[in-house]
């Protein structure tokens, strides 16, 4: 059976796309998630390699605080890198409401809920606030948090090529955020630093930035 | 008869393993659906182009076709996709020629792009689509489409952010 079909401009046929027809394993987004889990491990392993754990975490007896923010950015990480994977298998919004990974946004309102803390902690006790900001240290926060982002979000866009992303921006924004929240959670076994003040600027910040990276070059590398 | 869903599925599957013969009566079903797809929303001269480019799309990006899920959907995205990247580079790439054509040849390509654009912005509410026109086609900032529009900018913003949700909505039935 020969399937042609012309038009004025080209020819085209159905039978050239069979010739060249290949077995291709589906595109797994546990394989996706192996790579994130991965890369994540990595840039924790090069923390500490190179600027070591907190004292209470090589103490066995992390703070609270510890506890609270690995637990926000690994949720965020997790929610929107659900998102952004499953953006890879494209289906129509109705299949997308129906399969769940709409709900990252409900992790990214909790996770704004340290820089709400902080700004609330500015309006009430502004010495405080401007004493925990620590701006020496927030230095190396970026820059080391954004680093290990930029290595898991490449890695994320490495893997996205081989799918269909329908949604350009959406999918680089939800990269950017997802590889921004992995990369500060490798950073915050660093990190000695528990106010609110300095986690509800400078992490969100961090993740902020990779999120805007994400959203602006990310779209550009996974078109098709 | 187009096939069903369960059939396009049984299609698929045996064609991510390589089977040419149900890769063959996968994409003709596949072309005659998408025909039957955009029959309503683009140009009758646009068609043919259009359903040889998602044939394409879809011969390239198998793999990202989940096999436990309906094939419909990820069809229609696939399509709707290409349609919209093609009313994009058409519409952007031509917009010089546009007027011309609109005379010279209604069936052109850049014309059917034109029409299939300004027919979908037609079903919004006017201020909705004045200012996808200026910041989303036209690329105006924000701010120059405000004071274009006497709309402030974060309800120029609300209303890019409306229009193209219901658009989806459109695009989608």
């Amino acid at each position: 059976m020969t399937h042609n079909i012309n038009n004025s401009s080209n020819s085209f046929s159905i039978d050239a796309l069979v010739d060249d027809l290949q077995p291709v394993s589906p595109i797994s987004l546990n394989r996706g998630f192996a790579i994130i889990a991965v890369m994540t491990l990595a840039a924790l392993g090069t923390v500490y390699a190179t600027i070591d754990f907190r004292g209470d975490v090589m103490a066995g007896a992390p703070a609270p605080m510890f506890f609270l923010r690995l637990g926000m950015l690994l949720l965020l990480g997790t929610a929107t890198g659900i998102a952004a994977l499953s953006m890879g298998r494209p289906a129509i919004a109705t299949e997308k409401r129906q399969s769940g990974t709409i709900y990252w946004k409900w992790a990214v309102m909790a996770a704004l809920l340290f820089p709400v803390s902080a700004f609330v902690t500015l309006l009430v006790d502004t010495e405080l606030f401007m004493a925990d900001f620590h701006t020496v240290s927030s230095v190396k926060c970026l820059v080391t948090s954004v680093t290990a982002s930029l290595f898991i979000g490449g890695a994320m866009t490495l893997w996205m090529r081989r799918g269909a992303p329908t949604n350009l921006p959406l999918t680089g924004t939800l990269i950017g955020l997802s590889a921004g929240s992995f990369g500060a959670a490798a950073y915050s076994f660093h990190c000695p630093f528990n106010a609110v003040a300095y986690n509800g600027v400078w992490f969100p910040l961090a993740v902020g930035i990779s999120t805007f990276i994400g959203w602006l070059i990310i779209p550009r590398l996974i078109r098709w | 008869m187009i096939a069903d869903d369960a059939t396009f599925r049984r299609l698929m599957r045996a064609s991510q393993q390589g089977d040419k013969q149900c890769y063959s009566v996968l994409l003709a079903e596949c072309d005659k659906w998408l025909r039957r797809y955009f029959a309503a929303k683009i140009a009758p001269a646009a068609l043919e182009d259009l359903v040889q480019e998602t044939l394409i799309s879809v011969h390239r990006k198998r793999a990202s076709y989940d096999p436990e899920r309906a094939f419909l959907p990820w069809l229609a995205a696939i399509g709707r996709y290409r349609w919209i990247d093609q009313l994009r580079k058409a519409y952007r790439n031509n917009e010089a020629e546009l007027d011309e054509n609109l005379v010279a040849d209604p069936q052109s390509e850049a014309v059917s792009a034109k029409i299939s654009i300004e027919s979908l912005l037609e079903k919004l509410p006017e201020k909705q689509a004045e200012v996808i026109r200026l910041v989303k086609i036209e690329g105006l900032s924000i701010a120059e489409a405000s004071a274009m529009t006497a709309q402030s900018e974060s309800l120029v913003k609300v209303n890019i952010h409306r229009g193209i949700k219901k658009l989806n909505t459109i695009v989608e039935e």
